[in-house]
C-alpha cells in the first residue's frame, strides 16, 4: 500500500507576543490510501489543530512551525495559498464539528454545495445538477425545494448532511471528519456516522475520524492514533488498542468508556488530574503527572517506539504495569 | 383587539408619532428660549423705539400675543392640514421652500453616503485583511484623520485651493437644480459630497472593520476556505455579506445626521439645502420656518430608519422569518 497522507514532525504553534508557544509537538503519522484512521484524544490534545494544519486552515495566531505534510506526492507546507486552494475541497475535504455555525447563514444551502464545485472550475449549470444529486444522496428530502432553503430552516442533523454534501462534492481522496457528531442529538449521531461511513466505502475515500470518544468510531476504523498534550502517544490497529493498549493513557481512556454489560466496573472511570495546559512546559513524558505506571525513566520524554503491532511512546511495557 | 395593539407595525407607528410630537415640542420650546423674536430680528435696535401700541399690534400680527400652548397647537394644526407656514424673508410658503430644499439635501446626503461607503468599506476590508499589519495601520490612520478633521476646515481649504489654483469653482454661480442642469448640478455637488463623504467614511470604516474582523473568525468562513473558495469571493460573499447589518445601521444613522447637519458645508458651498433653510429661519426668528423644517427633517429621518429596517430583511433571511 502507498501512503496517501504523511505527517513528519509536524509542529503547530500559537504566536503570543513575540514568542511562539508550541501546541502540537512534532506529530508523525502515516495514513495509507484507503485506510480509515481514528485520531483520539481529550479536548486540547491537539488533534483538531493537527488536522486543520493538514488542510492549511490554521488562522492567526496559530501556524505550522515545523515539519511536513505530504498528500500524495506533494508537500502541502511548501505550497502557496493559491496552490493550496486547488487542493482544499478537491483532493482533501473536511467535515467540521458544529454544523450550526459551519454554514453561511445568509446563503441558500444549495448554493453552498454548488460553491464547493465552482471553486474548482466546475461550470455552474453542471454544479447545479450535481448538487441536487448530492443532496439526495446525503438523505435530504425534496432537494429541488430544500436547496433553496437557508441554513436556519434546517435541523442540526440536516445541516451536517449539507456539510457532508459540500465535502464530498469533488470526490476527495482524503476526508477528515472532525467530531462530526459531537454537536448532534444521540439519535442523529448514528445516522450521520453511518452515512459518512457508507459514502467512504462508495467513493473509496481515505478517512480520518477525529474524536474524543473512542467508542463512537471503534467499529468504523482500521487504526487508532491516540494523542495527548500535542504528542502522539500510541498508534496501533484498532483491535489491539482495545485488547492490549500499549500506553497507560490509552488504557485509561478505554476504562473511561461506559460499558453497560459489565456490572463490576464503576459506571464512569476518571483519569485523575487534568492534561497540561498549553502554557505549561512539561519535562519528560507529558502524561507522567497523571500516570499510574510512572517510573524514574519517565523524566525523559519517550519517543514513539515500535511494538509487536503499532507504536507507543512509553518506557514501561504493558507486562510491567501495576494495576 | 389585544393582538392588533401588539402588532409590531402598529407599535412602530405609535412610537413614530410620539417621537415626532416630542421633536415638535422640543423645537418649539427651544426656539422660544432664544432671546428676541421676529420683530426684533427684523427691526433690530429700532424695535425699542416703537410705541407700546405699535409693539402690541406687531405682536398681534405675528401671533406672538397668544398663549404659548395656543401658538403651539395652532401651528401643529396647520402643519397637519398641510400648511407649514410662511416666510416673510423668502416671500414663500415653507411648503414651497421645503419642496425646493428637500430634494437638494436628499441628493447631497445620498451622494455623500455613496462616497462614504466607497471609501469606508474598501478601507475596512483592507484593514481587516491583515489586522494589526501595515495596511491596518494605514486604514486606521486615514479613518482617524477623517474623523478628526472638521469639515468646515476641509471644505474651506478645498474650496480655496481648487478655485484659486485650478480656477475651478462651479459653486460660485447660482445653484442649479438637478432637473435644470444635471451636469452643472453634479459639479456643484461634487465637493460638498466629497467632504461630507470623507467625514462619513470614518465611522463607516470603523464599524465595518470591527464587524469584518468578527465575521472572519466564524466557522462558516473556515468552511468556505476549506472548500477552496477564491479569496475575493470569500471576502465579499461570505465575510462582507455577513458584516452588512452593522454597516447598514451606521450608514442609516449617519445619513440621518446629514439631513440637518450639513449646514456648514451647505453654507460654504452655497448649496440651498434644508440645513441652510433652518439656519436662516433661526437667524430671522421665523418660528414656523424652523419648526416645520425640523419636523420635515425628523420625519425623513424616521422614514430612513424604516427603510434601514427593511434593508435588514433583504440582507438576512433569518430576520425575514422572524
Amino acid at each position: 500500500m502507498t501512503a496517501l497522507l504523511e505527517l513528519a514532525d509536524l509542529r503547530v504553534s500559537a504566536r503570543s507576543g513575540r514568542a511562539d508557544r508550541e501546541i502540537v509537538h512534532g506529530v508523525d503519522l502515516t495514513v495509507e490510501a484507503g485506510q480509515t484512521v481514528a485520531v483520539v484524544g481529550e479536548s486540547g490534545s491537539g488533534k483538531s489543530l493537527t488536522m486543520l494544519a493538514v488542510m492549511g486552515l490554521l488562522t492567526d495566531p496559530l501556524r505550522v512551525t515545523g515539519g511536513t505534510v505530504r498528500l500524495g506526492d506533494r508537500d502541502l507546507t511548501a505550497l502557496s495559498e493559491r496552490e493550496l486552494r486547488t487542493i482544499r475541497g478537491n483532493d482533501a475535504a473536511m467535515i467540521y464539528q458544529d454544523p450550526m455555525t459551519s454554514l453561511n447563514p445568509l446563503m441558500r444551502v444549495g448554493d453552498q454545495v454548488v460553491e464547493a464545485m465552482t471553486a474548482h472550475g466546475v461550470p455552474k449549470a453542471e454544479a447545479g445538477r450535481r448538487m441536487l444529486d448530492l443532496l439526495a444522496r446525503v438523505g435530504i428530502p425534496d432537494p429541488k425545494r430544500t436547496a433553496r432553503a437557508y441554513p436556519h430552516e434546517f435541523s442540526g442533523g440536516m445541516r451536517q448532511r449539507v456539510m457532508i454534501a459540500c465535502a464530498l462534492a469533488m470526490r476527495p481522496r482524503l476526508l477528515i471528519a472532525d467530531e462530526p457528531t459531537t454537536a448532534l442529538d444521540v439519535t442523529i449521531q448514528q445516522q450521520i456516522l453511518a452515512l459518512i461511513d457508507e459514502l467512504r466505502r462508495e467513493l473509496g475515500m481515505t478517512t480520518i475520524w477525529v474524536t474524543h470518544d473512542l467508542g463512537v468510531v471503534a467499529r468504523l476504523v482500521d487504526r487508532v492514533v491516540v494523542m495527548y498534550a500535542g504528542h502522539v502517544v500510541e498508534d496501533a490497529p484498532v483491535r489491539q488498542v482495545f485488547s492490549a493498549p500499549q500506553h497507560p493513557y490509552t488504557k485509561a481512556l478505554l476504562a473511561a468508556l461506559p460499558d453497560p454489560t459489565d456490572d463490576d466496573r464503576p459506571p464512569l472511570a476518571q483519569i485523575p488530574g487534568r492534561p497540561p495546559a498549553a502554557t505549561d512546559s512539561v519535562e519528560g513524558c507529558p502524561f507522567r503527572p497523571r500516570c499510574a505506571q510512572a517510573v524514574d525513566a519517565c523524566a525523559t520524554r519517550p519517543a514513539l517506539q515500535p511494538r509487536a503491532q503499532g507504536r507507543a511512546a512509553c518506557w514501561v511495557p504493558p507486562h510491567e504495569w501495576r494495576n | 383587539m389585544r393582538s392588533i395593539a401588539r402588532h409590531p407595525l402598529l407599535r412602530r407607528l405609535v412610537e413614530t408619532v410620539l417621537t415626532l410630537f416630542g421633536v415638535a415640542v422640543l423645537v418649539f420650546t427651544t426656539l422660544r428660549a432664544i432671546p428676541g423674536d421676529e420683530i426684533t430680528a427684523t427691526l433690530g435696535t429700532e424695535a425699542a423705539g416703537l410705541s407700546a401700541e405699535q409693539q402690541e399690534s406687531l405682536r398681534a400680527y405675528y401671533g406672538l400675543d397668544k398663549p404659548l400652548v395656543l401658538q403651539f397647537f395652532s401651528w401643529l394644526g396647520n402643519v397637519l392640514t398641510g400648511n407649514l407656514g410662511f416666510s416673510r424673508r423668502a416671500g414663500a410658503t415653507v411648503g414651497e421652500m421645503t419642496a425646493n430644499a428637500l430634494p437638494v439635501t436628499m441628493e447631497l446626503a445620498v451622494l455623500a453616503t455613496i462616497v462614504g461607503l466607497l471609501i469606508g468599506v474598501p478601507l475596512a476590508m483592507l484593514s481587516a485583511s491583515r489586522p494589526n499589519g501595515v495596511r491596518d495601520g494605514f486604514g486606521q490612520l486615514v479613518g482617524l484623520a477623517a474623523l478628526s478633521v472638521p469639515n468646515f476646515l476641509l471644505g474651506a481649504a478645498l474650496l480655496t485651493v481648487i478655485s484659486r489654483y485650478a480656477h475651478y469653482n462651479p459653486n460660485a454661480q447660482g445653484f442649479a437644480h438637478f432637473t435644470q442642469d444635471p451636469l452643472l448640478n453634479l459639479q456643484q455637488m461634487l465637493f460638498p459630497a466629497l467632504i461630507l463623504g470623507f467625514g462619513l467614511a470614518a465611522p463607516i470604516m470603523r464599524t465595518a472593520r470591527s464587524a469584518l474582523l468578527e465575521v472572519q473568525t466564524q466557522d462558516f468562513v473556515r468552511t468556505a476556505r476549506g472548500k477552496g473558495v477564491a479569496p475575493w469571493r470569500l471576502r465579499v460573499r461570505h465575510v462582507l455579506h455577513n458584516a452588512l447589518n452593522p454597516i447598514v445601521t451606521m450608514t442609516g444613522i449617519q445619513f440621518g445626521y446629514l439631513l440637518g447637519g450639513a449646514v456648514v458645508v451647505e453654507q460654504i458651498f452655497s448649496v440651498p439645502g434644508l440645513g441652510r433653510q433652518v439656519l436662516a429661519g433661526i437667524q430671522q426668528k421665523e418660528y414656523a420656518v424652523v419648526q416645520s423644517t425640523v419636523l420635515v427633517i425628523a420625519t425623513t429621518f424616521v422614514v430612513v430608519n424604516l427603510l434601514t429596517d427593511l434593508l435588514y430583511r433583504v440582507i438576512d433571511p433569518r430576520v425575514r422569518a422572524a
